[in-house]
Parts: structure tokens; C-alpha cells; sequence
């Protein structure tokens, strides 16, 4: 018997025939994925088997089995990541988790569920509506986006000035380690509840940001909160990058209104209309769209907190500030999908004919945000791209995401290497303005490298090398 | 772009015509997945396998690769292509460029797949049967017209409707009891109709959807001139399936008839008052919208208001309704060729307890390959002590 045929032999008779697979087409499937800068006809990476578990027992297993075999196993749920990340570079397992998908818990009392790594942000949502909570991501992942895979990724929700980044609503996680053990980190590791991740010793931080090469989460504990009952969203416009973000972004956010502060580039807001390729920018269109997403316990709440801008701005103005503010119509569209609880239109910026997503996303500090939207522009102009960025404040600090966006024709091959060459540029663009990509495929996670502190580097191989010594979870992610 | 995601869901073009569309037409964000804003399971080849390659995202994925040389026809490639029940739910929840297409190019690559040699067993023995005998259910044309034997309907001679029977309700035995329904609401309420008898052959609607299009436009070709021969202009018909083929694709081939489907013309008899429901159904009903009835016609309402006419009955809807309902799985051929099949994840089986699971007695359908399905799901699942499956025109011949 060939290796390829007893490694099938052993996965089925740990998870059954029937979820396992080798099957070149099914394979396929998992070689690409959204925003990733791969399609089914410029593959990212090719696994050998798909295995699709249902129980955490059955994770351990063929974990166990990998690692005797060293064979690389890669988790997946939705892969909607846009970074490429569950598209295996070393072949070997697609762990593929949608399956498990049970709501363990919805603990209103203490504000959090817990979840296993196939629930999505659509059916978690179904089971928290009713219950007046919400998982704070409107718009940004779509609805079939696992809620595992964006909290260990610290994907970005639309209302991240009021919650932050999706890392920060961890709680705790249930884990399966590359070797087999399963571990716990958070409060649960000791007590019955899973309500935060302090005071002690904070093992989340093992799979945050880690792109599963250090474990598989089973069950996860994020933060649910009280759903407003009220939602508006105001819009003004900018023709100045530094007075948008100086004299309007950054001290509105300062006051702690809102839920949401965010500048999109004109082309931006031209990309949601669908142009493609974009027309020529019309004088009336600020170069800046700022939109603040308000949230209330009710219209009198909401009507106070316009009044509180509107004051705000008369303020700024006194003191000979927002020379260019003007107020704007936000596409109904765009104001739907801003409070419309998760998207529904996920993946819209691909709607193009023959329509790949570029993608560079990126946290970086907002006093940068001016300088680096000027670059952004310039290259992706350059590359005769519609200039299309989001800003976004997070909460707690001035540091937020930004990050581009464009369509491409992934028909053509040339067209993807000149997508690699302008993230490349971009990434660095970011990274000269001191941001951090996110979500990184492996181009920009080498660009990172090269400016990272030796230490952490060291740090990051040495928990690497203890936890899976074999290197087999994701291998190739954070060149491990 | 087409103004609505239905306008050219019957075009019957190539797939060469689509090659230059399938370039990452789906962003793969697998809205195709889940339903909105009810975020439920929509596809059913995704319930019955689990892997992502039978979602339309797959599916295009594939797709692409065969048209751009990556992968080659293969006999797997053809049993997930013909996996998929064409039941249009995922172009509901799709968001992206492909949902104006996806169905059209699942059915254009079945086409190819017939085309290449390699349509699977299941694919070729049903389209022998229907070329053979004119029904795909390898039974003698002489037979067509057995259910009508003890019955009062009429053959076909100039009256003012042609009742299409179609092959399910023809030969199947479950669907038999259906026409026999439906004729008898039509005699009871005075309306002149006939039916073709042995002169009637497959509607082709299956034949169509499984990429056979030479036999289809024989098929229709050959209905088209019976009908003209005959001089029917107005045509009733039993299946949603049928509807479908004689609404939307006979025009192309120069059949311009008045069709409805059965519950469009119940509905209009009810509201003239040419027929009325006498009789009582104190009952909790669900109802099944076809998929060839409503996401492909959209007619969500006439079935609707029969069942809202029958004194006593209360509708419970199941939460996937209308455009967003779940297909029994035997849409695209498959209630010929099963790829879907009839385990625990078979289409059917999940419809079947959802609809149980409303706390209605009666699942309500409108299509005789529902009801096929649905009471084969009835005993796998055993409900039959609890739970009945019947067509709408069982429950008003009952009442009237």
C-alpha cells in the first residue's frame, strides 16, 4: 500500500469514510479562496486530503496521527479570510471545521457565548437577535464567516471605535494543541465560567494572530453585548486627508460617542456603486467620506448624540478648523449594510466581471493615516487602480485599521502578478507609516519580517518549536 | 446584467458563451452557504456531502478550472455537477455577479458533460427512457393515460383547456392520485378540458435541466406541434416542472400558449366563484413552495390562497418559505437520477423535518415530484403515523 493510500486508510478510520476525502476536485476547492490573490486557475496551495470532523475527539486523533506522521494539517471553516491563510503551502490535511457548528452557550447573564468553529456570524446572529444582543461586527466579515476564525485572525467589525478589533471580545478558548492535548486558556481554564481572560496567565495569546499553527480552537468564548435599539449613521465629507483625520477623526473619537468612526476614499464609495473601471473623480465628490455610526437606547439618545457632533463641529470650526467639511448623502446602500447586523453582502468589492478582490489590510496608527492614504493613492493610481481605502478607529486609542481594496480581472495572469507587485509596494507604504498588516498573506508577512525586533522573532520560533515540535499545524505562515 | 437574477435563468445558452464569466465569478465568501436574513442551510448537495466543492462557490471553482484546462472532464467531475438540484436557493442568497448566471451555467456544463461522453448512468438511462418512451420512467406509451381509466376526463378534442398531466403524474403512482385529483376539481367545477392521453410525451423540462437539449427541443418541438395540430391555446398543467418548459422555453421554439400552473387556475375559478369549498379542514398545514413554481416563476401567492380558502385550515409556514425554501431534492433530474439520494442528509428527509417540526399535520405541495419525494422522506423518517404529505388538489377535491 502507498503512503498516500494508508494515511486515507488511517484518516477514515478516525473519522469515517465518508468525511474524508482525497478526491483531486474536492481538493481543488480548498487551493484558493476569497481575497487571497488565488483562483481555481492560479491555485495558492494544494492539500492531499480533506478531513471534516465532527468531534473534538476526532480532532485529537488526527492531530495525533499527523504529528507521528508529520504531516502538515491546515484548519479551514469558511475561508473567508482574505489572506490566503487555509490555503495550505505545504500540502498534507485540510482540517475543514464547518461542521462543527453548535452554540454551546448563550450565558446572558455574563454577556458571552460559546461557540464552536463552525458557527458563523449568520447563525450566531439568529440566536442573539431575539435576545436583544449582538456580536459587534456589522458589515465587515460576511455572514458565512467563521466567528472563531475572524476573532483569532482580530478581523475588524464597523462598530470597532466603541469594541475594538474582534481579538479584543475573546474570552477563552478550548484548544487542541499540535501534538493531541487539549488545553483551555482564559478564565475557564479554572473556573465553570467563560467570562474573561484575566487575572491569569493568558494563554490566548498563543492562538491570537497566530494563523493556527499553534493549535486548533474547538470551543471559544467571545463577548456579546446589549444590541441599541436605535442605529443612525451621519456622513460628512473631507477634501483634506489631514484635516479628516487631525481636526475631525481623531478628537470625535476622543469624545467616546459613537460607536463607529471611519473615512472611506471617494473610490471606495464609487467601487459599492459598482464602476468598474472607475470614472474619472467628480468635482463634487469629497476625497473623503467620514461616516460616525451612532447608537442609542433610544431617538432622544440618538438626537443627542447629532447634537453633541453638530456642537463638536461648530467648535472646530470657531477655532478656524474643517475648512472642507460639508455634509454628504451616504448611499442608501452603504447606510443599510453599516446597520445591518452581520452583512449580507459579503464579498461585494469582487463584483466585477472576471472580478478578483485585492485586499491589504492593515492596523496602524491613525496620526499616520494622512501620509499613508496619500501613498495609497499614488500607487494604486499608479498601477491604474480606482484608489479605494477604509480608515477605522479602534477603540481605546488611536491606532486603527486601514487598509485598500481593489477589483482586478483574475482572468488574466499578469494582471494577478501586477496585484502581488502593487500589495508589495502598499505594504511597505503601510509599514513606512509604522502599520502592521493583518489577515497577512505570506508576501506581506516577509515584508513584516524583515523589519521585525530579532527578539520577538526568536520568541515567536521557540513557541513555535514547543508546541509543535513536528511543525505540522499551518506550516509556512510567520515563516515557521 | 439582466434587471431581475431570473430574467435569463431559461436561456439555454452553451457554456462556451459563458467562458469569458467564470473567472472568479463567485468572490467565494460562501454567502452560498447560508440564507438572509435567516441564515439556514440553503443548498442541498452541500447537506448531503459537506464539503464546499458542492456549494456553488465550488461549483464555479470547478468550473473554471475545466474551461481554463486546469482540470479535465472526468466522471467525477460529472456526478458533482449533477449533484446539484438546480434548485436556485444559493442564487437567492448569493450577492456577487455569478448569482445572475450560476444556474445557467451548471445546466450549460451538464451540457458539455453530455457532449464530452461522459454523462453518468443514472443521466443516460433516464434519457434513454424519455427518447425511447416518451416518459422516464421506461413505461409503454399506451400506459400514459391508465390513471384517467376509471375517470370521467375526457381526451382532448378542441375544449377550452389542455390539462398537461405531465410524466410524473402520468406513471408515478403517488402523482397518479394527484391528476386524478386535480381532474376531478375540474370536473366538478364545469370546466371544459382534456387531456392528451397516449398523444402526450415528456414536457422535457428534466430533460432540459440535465443538459440533453437536442432531445428537449425534440420534445418540445414535437409538443409544440401537437398542441398547434390540435388547436390548444390554452394549456393547465399538473407540474410546476411542466410550467416551467411550456412557459419559458417553448416560445423559443414557436410555442406562444396560455399556461398556468394548476393553483393559478384554482385560484382564478375560486375568485370568480366557478368553484367553492364546501367542506371543512380543521387542520394546521405547511406548505412546500416548489422551486420550479416559485424561485423560477415566482408565484408564491396562488398556493397560498387556496389553502388561505379552505374554511378551517390554519397555514403554518416553515421559516424557509418563498424564495428562501428548502428543495426536496428533486429538482435538476434528480427525482430520476438521486444523486442526492435518500440517507439521513437527503434533501428530502431535512425538508421533512422541518415541516414536521412546525407541529402541522399536513404538509401541503403543489408539484407531484414533491410529493414523490416527500412521501418516500415520510418513511425513512417514520412519520407516517403522525405526519401525511398531500397535494393541494387532494385536499380541495376532499372539500368540494
Amino acid at each position: 500500500m502507498s503512503r498516500h493510500a494508508e494515511i486515507l486508510k488511517a484518516l477514515s478510520g478516525i473519522v469515517g469514510e465518508d468525511k474524508v476525502t482525497d478526491s483531486e476536485l474536492v481538493l481543488l476547492t480548498y487551493s484558493y479562496d476569497i481575497g487571497g490573490l488565488t483562483t481555481p486557475s492560479d491555485l495558492g496551495g494544494e492539500p492531499e486530503f480533506v478531513v471534516m470532523p465532527d468531534t473534538v475527539e476526532e480532532i485529537q486523533a488526527v492531530l495525533r496521527y499527523a504529528n507521528k506522521n508529520k504531516l502538515a494539517v491546515t484548519p479551514f471553516v469558511s475561508g473567508a479570510n482574505m489572506g490566503g491563510l487555509a490555503v495550505p503551502l505545504e500540502g498534507g490535511i485540510i482540517l475543514d471545521l464547518h461542521k462543527m457548528n453548535k452554540i454551546i452557550e448563550i450565558n446572558e447573564d455574563l454577556n458571552y457565548v460559546i461557540v464552536e468553529p463552525g458557527v458563523t456570524f449568520g447563525m450566531l446572529e439568529r440566536e442573539l437577535r431575539d435576545k436583544g444582543l449582538w456580536i459587534p461586527v456589522p458589515m465587515a466579515p460576511p455572514a458565512a464567516a467563521s466567528v472563531v476564525g475572524n476573532v483569532l485572525l482580530a478581523g475588524i467589525g464597523h462598530v470597532s471605535g466603541k469594541y475594538g478589533n474582534q481579538a479584543e471580545l475573546l474570552n477563552g478558548v478550548e484548544a487542541v494543541l499540535p501534538t493531541g492535548e487539549l488545553t483551555r486558556a482564559g478564565t475557564c481554564a479554572i473556573s465553570p465560567y467563560w467570562c474573561g481572560r484575566f487575572p491569569i496567565p493568558d494563554l490566548t495569546s498563543l492562538f491570537v494572530g497566530w494563523m493556527g499553527t499553534t493549535g486548533i480552537v474547538t470551543k471559544m468564548s467571545v463577548a456579546v453585548y446589549q444590541r441599541p435599539a436605535y442605529q443612525d449613521v451621519v456622513t460628512v465629507g473631507f477634501d483634506d486627508y489631514d484635516e479628516a483625520v487631525f481636526d475631525f477623526m481623531i478628537p470625535w473619537q476622543r469624545l467616546e460617542i459613537c460607536h463607529d468612526v471611519t473615512g472611506i476614499t471617494w473610490s471606495f464609495g464609487a467601487i459599492q456603486k459598482m464602476h468598474h473601471p472607475l470614472p474619472p473623480k467628480p468635482k463634487d465628490e469629497p476625497l473623503l467620506y467620514v461616516y460616525t455610526q451612532l447608537g442609542g437606547v433610544s431617538e432622544k439618545d440618538i438626537q443627542h448624540k447629532k447634537d453633541i457632533l453638530d456642537d463638536f463641529i461648530t467648535s472646530q470650526k470657531k477655532k478656524g478648523k474643517l475648512g472642507t467639511i460639508r455634509e454628504v448623502e451616504m448611499l442608501p446602500e452603504l447606510k443599510n449594510a453599516r446597520i445591518d447586523v452581520p452583512n449580507p453582502y459579503g464579498g461585494l468589492f469582487g463584483n466585477y466581471k472576471r472580478g478578483g478582490l485585492f485586499w491589504v489590510g492593515s492596523f496602524t496608527p491613525a496620526s499616520r493615516w494622512p501620509e499613508t492614504l496619500r501613498r495609497a493613492d499614488e500607487i494604486m493610481i499608479s498601477y491604474n487602480m480606482p484608489p479605494a481605502t477604509r480608515v477605522s478607529m479602534f477603540r481605546g486609542s488611536h491606532y486603527g485599521m486601514l487598509r485598500s481594496i481593489a477589483g482586478y480581472d483574475s482572468g488574466n495572469p499578469e494582471e494577478l502578478k501586477r496585484m502581488r507587485a502593487m500589495g508589495v509596494e502598499l505594504v511597505n507604504a503601510i509599514l513606512d507609516n509604522g502599520g502592521l498588516i493583518y489577515k497577512a498573506p505570506t508576501w506581506a508577512v516577509d515584508e513584516m519580517i524583515k523589519r521585525a525586533d530579532p527578539g520577538y522573532l526568536n520568541t515567536i520560533k521557540l513557541i513555535k518549536g514547543t508546541l509543535d515540535p513536528n511543525r505540522i499545524l499551518n506550516p509556512g505562515r510567520w515563516g515557521l | 446584467m439582466a434587471v431581475s437574477k431570473w430574467e435569463n435563468v431559461n436561456s439555454m445558452k452553451p457554456i462556451d458563451d459563458y467562458k469569458e464569466d467564470v473567472f472568479l465569478c463567485c468572490s467565494s465568501c460562501l454567502n452560498c452557504m447560508l440564507s438572509y436574513p435567516m441564515y439556514l442551510p440553503v443548498c442541498p448537495a452541500l447537506e448531503k456531502y459537506g464539503f464546499v466543492t458542492y456549494a456553488s462557490k465550488g461549483r464555479s471553482g470547478l468550473i473554471e478550472s475545466y474551461l481554463s484546462g486546469q482540470i479535465k472532464m472526468s466522471e467525477e467531475f460529472a456526478n458533482i455537477m449533477y449533484s446539484c438540484a438546480l434548485c436556485g436557493a444559493c442564487r437567492v442568497s448569493c450577492q456577487q455577479d455569478w448569482s445572475y448566471y450560476n444556474l445557467e451555467v451548471f445546466e450549460a456544463i451538464r451540457e458539455e458533460i453530455i457532449d464530452k461522453g461522459f454523462a453518468p448512468p443514472e443521466v443516460r438511462d433516464f434519457l434513454q427512457s424519455v427518447y425511447k418512451y416518451g416518459n422516464p420512467f421506461s413505461e409503454p406509451r399506451e400506459k400514459r393515460a391508465d390513471w384517467a381509466k376509471d375517470t370521467d376526463v375526457k381526451k382532448y378534442k378542441g375544449q377550452e383547456y389542455l390539462l398537461f398531466v405531465g410524466s410524473v403524474g402520468s406513471y408515478d403512482p403517488r402523482a397518479q392520485k394527484i391528476s386524478k385529483a386535480l381532474s376531478s376539481i375540474l370536473i366538478k367545477a364545469g370546466i371544459s378540458f382534456g387531456i392528451l392521453g397516449i398523444e402526450e410525451t415528456d414536457d422535457g423540462n428534466e430533460v432540459n435541466k440535465v443538459g440533453e437539449r437536442g432531445l428537449f427541443e425534440y420534445l418540445a418541438d414535437e409538443n409544440i406541434e401537437k398542441f398547434k395540430n390540435l388547436g390548444v391555446k390554452k394549456i393547465i398543467t399538473l407540474s410546476p416542472h411542466s410550467f416551467n418548459a411550456i412557459k419559458n422555453n417553448y416560445p423559443a421554439f414557436g410555442g406562444d400558449f396560455e399556461v398556468m400552473h394548476y393553483t393559478q387556475f384554482l385560484k382564478q375559478l375560486i375568485e370568480t366563484g366557478q368553484l367553492q369549498i364546501k367542506g371543512r379542514l380543521d387542520a394546521d398545514v405547511t406548505f412546500h413552495d416548489p422551486c420550479f413554481l416559485g424561485r423560477y416563476n415566482k408565484e408564491y401567492e396562488a398556493p397560498r390562497f387556496l389553502l388561505g380558502s379552505i374554511p378551517g385550515l390554519r397555514l403554518i409556514e416553515m421559516e424557509r418559505n418563498k424564495e428562501d425554501s428548502f428543495c426536496c431534492g428533486g429538482g435538476g433530474g434528480n427525482f430520476f437520477t438521486d444523486f442526492l439520494g435518500s440517507g439521513e442528509k437527503g434533501a428530502g428527509r431535512i425538508r421533512i423535518r422541518e415541516a414536521f417540526d412546525t407541529k402541522a399535520k399536513i404538509l401541503a405541495v403543489a408539484c407531484p415530484m414533491c410529493a414523490g419525494m416527500f412521501e418516500d422522506a415520510l418513511k425513512m423518517e417514520w412519520l407516517e403515523d403522525e405526519f401525511t404529505v398531500k397535494d393541494i388538489a387532494e385536499i380541495i377535491n376532499e372539500l368540494i
